[in-house]
């Protein structure tokens, strides 16, 4: 399989008429990276991609990076890219139920990445309660973006949770989503696996649903902040 | 009855609040305050009639009102529910209660401690002297004759009873059995305890005869206290910690948890009514501040004394942010948080920087001068109104005041909650530094010494708190302006100083250091007046160094770290920051030495004279050594301290700290994360003895301790302040195994 179709396959996915659909990346850390390129991509086809931020994981370096090898000015991808961060997960759920739409529509964006979406549900301060209303919140936001034709990668490493009862949290995120998408890492060689397709609430997705296949992605650049023995 | 008098103690009881008041002859009265603690719900219609509908089913009886309060962002008054409870023991069931019928986002300032409801409600605070009218016991009314931000008061006459463990060399966490001290008016007595009855019964006497208004302890919170109170228990004798003896303990279990990517272990508390515990081993304002600080701090956030000796200082700026919201119809949001808008990712680049940092050159420097800022964070936060709800704000949406380099736009209408509350703080520890220098007695200079002193740490915090990513009002925003401000305000200095002919030579967040042929002292005052002028903020000239030393870092020898310097004034007074000396992660016998060798070196007045004391400086770190190979240092003297990360069976390694507290486990102490260790190193490569080191509670002189590794050390410690010499640790390693008369010194020098 060509290396670069299946990052493009990802973001064509979503771009499919009719627009407007929930997809979950998840795996290990170079998740983040690998979301990176994937926002990338949608800069090279949209004017704008809207980015919250809940796992502090938002690198403008990489962006810059990724700009450079492809021979273009940093500064086109990172004016256009519109980040806010949550450190809180009340400030996630008002980030996105609170005007997500209107910002969206403003920058002229059709998509949406959030990062780490049930990282901070991990907090002893936060009753199991909140965290229901706020996923329900947030699932019916995203449904109702979904129907506006915006599209969302939620994008989650894989969930450690400290507290004991949370682990279905992210059974919880899965199930918002339309198309799962998991990276798994063999030796510093990152392999896509598309795991599983549920015909959701988007019926186009239908005809790929089931489709398994595991595929060489791209070379994820070297994330600035981490630290991990080259690849040879 | 009118009592003149201070403002002593209150708690909440089921039916108001409890304050004990007491007068100038220092007699105490117990009285009751009719308060039904509050907080607000912003309802549709519908959800107010449902409301009605279930107030019968609370925990508690409920008045409800409607009110007018303001919303802090928009600053729009808007119309919400005020729910008064009659039960205040009550307040956060029925909080909890109502959260499973309505959105929390409805709710404001309803996770308020109902103390501290009190406090803002009446504007009352800890030992406010004012005239107090009582009724049958029931406080009526007062009329205040002072201020929480006053800079003279008095305070009454508080006696202390001091309790502590005999043995103050290991806590009483490591003693199978404890003797206990109790200390009045200077005479110290140590209590028998042969029998747990005889001890309680001692405990009782001297509360009983002295009934003192304060308990001092040493471990009070994690040992003394809760040992005393479950023995009293366990022999059914009732102990009379308390004043009030309808009131129980206010106690709280010890925790470990995660802040700022460490983990942080705190003790439980152990509070007492009527009467004030407090445990110098679990207050950290008590250590900076002492109590005359505690009571000025307490004082000025409204939280009452115990409770203050034990949170931290952020607490106390927060409550007193909440006080300003009360005082000023502001409605405390409960977990609406402030979002932070969205920003470009080069938006970003620019406004997620912090301080300014400017690597100093390696090695020593002569004719070097420091000006500090002082306290710059708070002042430029104040100049330029910064606060959470000015940046961005809905009524100056073409202020002329903006942010460099980011572009926010800041009020120019209204003064922040953050101006606010630190204006006064500024004002007060400027006034007391004042007091200081003016003072006539040393004792005097020494009280307002630690009354600033608590102070600064309002100011020191303050900033991170500003934004401080969970805290209820901060903003991410803000925190940005501050840094962008301040930013400008180093660039600005150095600017002005080049300007003058000066080099800079090092510059962290708040302080510059410059160099300039010749330079006198009144050039540098003329220089730092007109850095003010332009920047606006207070800056000093901290002193001239005949020489200074940037010590290479560890990691990598070619670049400083900006945190970590020595050097004298020209007034013969060393300023050190950074170095082994001053870490707490040292043992005492590698402090000794390293301070061994700024005495030699403290007399010298350039960097020639340095150079002609090496042989002396080497002559202290070959002493230290020899005695270390002999095996005569005392192992105190090598005692490490280190914070455990994990519980001692979750560590997967076998490092000195996993074994260390596994051992300590073993032996029946169980520690927590985020505790500290202490331990003597006996064989850190775990060859020998795969213990590698032995806790200090279970250490037996015959245990010995590593030499190789604790030379080490004493190499390492050397090498910070004699590398730009030549000497490495590697080189004197080396030499000192060969002769010592090979190191380069010996050839040259002399
Ligand atoms: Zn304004």
């Amino acid at each position: 399989m060509d290396k670069k179709n299946s990052l493009h396959r990802i973001v064509d996915r979503h771009f499919t008429a009719p627009p407007g659909k929930v997809g979950l990346l998840y795996g290990e850390r170079k998740v983040y990276s690998l979301a990176t390129l994937i926002a990338v991509e949608i800069l090279m086809r949209n004017p704008a991609v809207v980015i919250i931020d809940a796992a502090n994981r938002v690198d403008p370096y990489l962006f810059a990076r990724i700009a450079r090898m492809k021979h273009i000015d940093p500064y086109s991808f990172l004016d256009r890219t519109y980040v806010t961060r949550a450190y809180t997960c009340y400030q996630l759920d008002i980030s996105i139920t609170d005007g997500l739409f209107q910002f969206v529509c403003g920058v002229n964006a059709q998509f949406v990445i959030v990062y780490g979406l049930i990282d901070l549900f991990d907090d002893e301060q936060v009753p199991i309660s909140d965290v229901v209303d706020i996923l329900r919140r947030v699932r019916e936001t995203l449904r109702s973006l979904m129907l506006k034709g915006i599209s969302t990668l939620l994008v989650s490493s894989t969930p450690h949770f400290k507290l004991k009862g949370r682990e279905y949290f992210f059974a919880q995120l899965s199930a918002m989503a339309d198309v799962r998408y998991r990276l798994e890492q063999h030796n510093f060689d990152q392999h896509i696996i598309l795991e599983e397709t549920t015909h959701g609430k988007n019926n186009t997705d239908r005809n790929n649903a089931h489709s398994v296949r595991r595929e060489q992605l791209v070379t994820i650049p070297q994330g600035v902040t981490e630290r991990r023995p080259k690849r040879v | 009855m009118k009592i003149t008098g201070w403002l002593f103690d209150s708690y909440a009881t089921d039916k108001g609040i409890t304050v004990w008041l007491v007068d100038g002859n220092g007699k105490k009265y117990k009285t009751h305050y009719h308060f039904h603690p509050l907080f607000y719900l912003n309802l549709t219609k519908d959800e107010e009639h449902f409301l009605q509908l279930m107030r019968k089913e609370l925990p508690s009886e409920v008045s409800l009102r409607r009110v007018e309060r303001r919303d802090l962002y928009s600053r729009v008054m808007i119309p919400v529910l005020e729910v008064s409870l009659h039960n205040p023991l009550m307040f956060q069931k029925t909080v909890y209660t109502l959260s499973k019928h309505f959105n929390f986002y409805k709710f404001y300032g309803a996770d308020i401690k109902v103390m501290q409801l009190f406090y803002y409600i009446t504007q009352l605070f800890p030992l406010a002297y004012g005239e107090y009218e009582i009724e049958n016991d029931i406080l009526q009314h007062w009329s205040l004759l002072d201020r929480f931000d006053a800079i003279d008061y008095t305070i009454p006459e508080l006696s202390v009873m001091t309790l502590t463990p005999s043995m103050k060399l290991f806590s009483p966490k490591y003693q199978r059995s404890m003797e206990i001290e109790v200390s009045i008016d200077d005479t110290t007595r140590v209590l028998q305890q042969n029998d747990p009855r005889e001890l309680i019964e001692q405990i009782n006497y001297y509360l009983v005869q002295y009934d003192p208004d304060i308990i001092l302890t040493e471990y009070g919170d994690s040992s003394l206290l809760p040992l005393l109170s479950s023995l009293a228990e366990e022999y059914r004798i009732p102990l009379h910690l308390n004043r009030d003896p309808d009131a129980r303990y206010y106690t709280t279990k010890a925790q470990s948890y995660f802040s700022y990517g460490s983990m942080v272990h705190r003790d439980g508390v152990f509070e007492l009514a009527g009467r004030w515990h407090i445990d110098r081993e679990n207050s950290f304002i008590v250590g900076e501040a002492d109590l005359e600080g505690l009571y000025d701090l307490s004082r000025m956030s409204q939280i009452g004394v115990q409770h203050q000796a034990r949170t931290s200082i952020g607490s106390a700026l927060s409550s007193m942010q909440i006080s300003w919201a009360y005082r000023n119809n502001v409605l405390v949001p409960y977990k609406r948080p402030i979002k932070e808008s969205f920003k470009t990712l080069s938006t970003l680049l620019k406004s997620d920087r912090g301080g300014l940092h400017f690597m100093p050159p390696k090695g020593y420097h002569e004719q070097v001068a420091e000006l500090d800022f002082a306290s710059m964070y708070p002042t430029l936060m104040k100049n330029h109104n910064i606060s959470s709800e000015t940046i961005d704000c809905v009524c100056c949406a073409d202020s002329s005041h903006l942010v460099p380099e980011l572009g926010y736009r800041l009020c120019e209408k209204h003064t922040g909650f953050v101006p606010e509350t630190l204006t006064p703080i500024l004002e007060k520890r400027a006034r007391y530094k004042e007091l200081k220098r003016t003072a006539a007695t040393d004792e005097l200079k020494k009280k307002y010494d630690r009354m600033q002193a608590g102070l600064k740490w309002i100011l020191v915090t303050c900033f991170g708190y500003l934004g401080f990513k969970k805290s209820r009002m901060g903003r991410i925003e803000a925190h940005e302006a501050v840094n962008a401000f301040a930013r400008e305000g180093l660039l600005r200095a150095k600017e002005i100083a080049e300007a003058k002919g000066f080099t800079l030579i090092h510059a962290i967040v708040d302080c510059v250091w410059l160099k300039k042929k010749d330079a006198t002292r009144e050039e540098y005052e003329a220089l730092a007046k007109e850095i003010e002028r332009e920047v606006g903020v207070k800056i000093s000239l901290e002193g001239i160094y005949q020489w200074i030393l940037f010590p290479t870092s560890k990691m990598d020898d070619d670049i400083t770290t900006a945190t970590r310097y020595v050097g004298t004034y020209e007034n013969g007074e060393m300023k050190v920051r950074g170095l082994e000396v001053r870490r707490h992660d040292t043992c005492r016998y590698v402090k000794k030495m390293q301070q061994e060798m700024l005495d030699v070196l403290s007399s010298a007045r350039s960097v020639a004279e340095i150079k002609f004391r090496l042989p002396d400086v080497i002559a202290v770190v070959k002493r230290y050594i020899d005695q270390l190979n002999e095996g005569n240092v005392s192992p105190f003297e090598l005692v490490i301290r280190r914070r455990i990360s994990k519980d001692p069976y979750e560590y997967a390694n076998k490092s000195i700290n996993a074994v260390v507290s596994q051992t300590l486990a073993e032996a029946g102490v169980t520690l927590a994360a985020g505790e500290s260790i202490e331990y003597i190193i006996t064989d850190a490569s775990g060859k020998k003895d795969p213990q590698k080191a032995k806790p200090l509670a279970l250490y037996a002189l015959d245990d010995g301790y590593d030499a190789k590794k604790y030379s080490e050390f004493i190499f390492d410690a050397a090498e910070t302040l004699l590398q730009p010499f030549g000497y490495t640790r590697k080189e004197l390693q080396k030499s000192w195994k060969e002769d010592i008369m090979d190191l380069p010194l010996f050839r040259q020098v002399s």
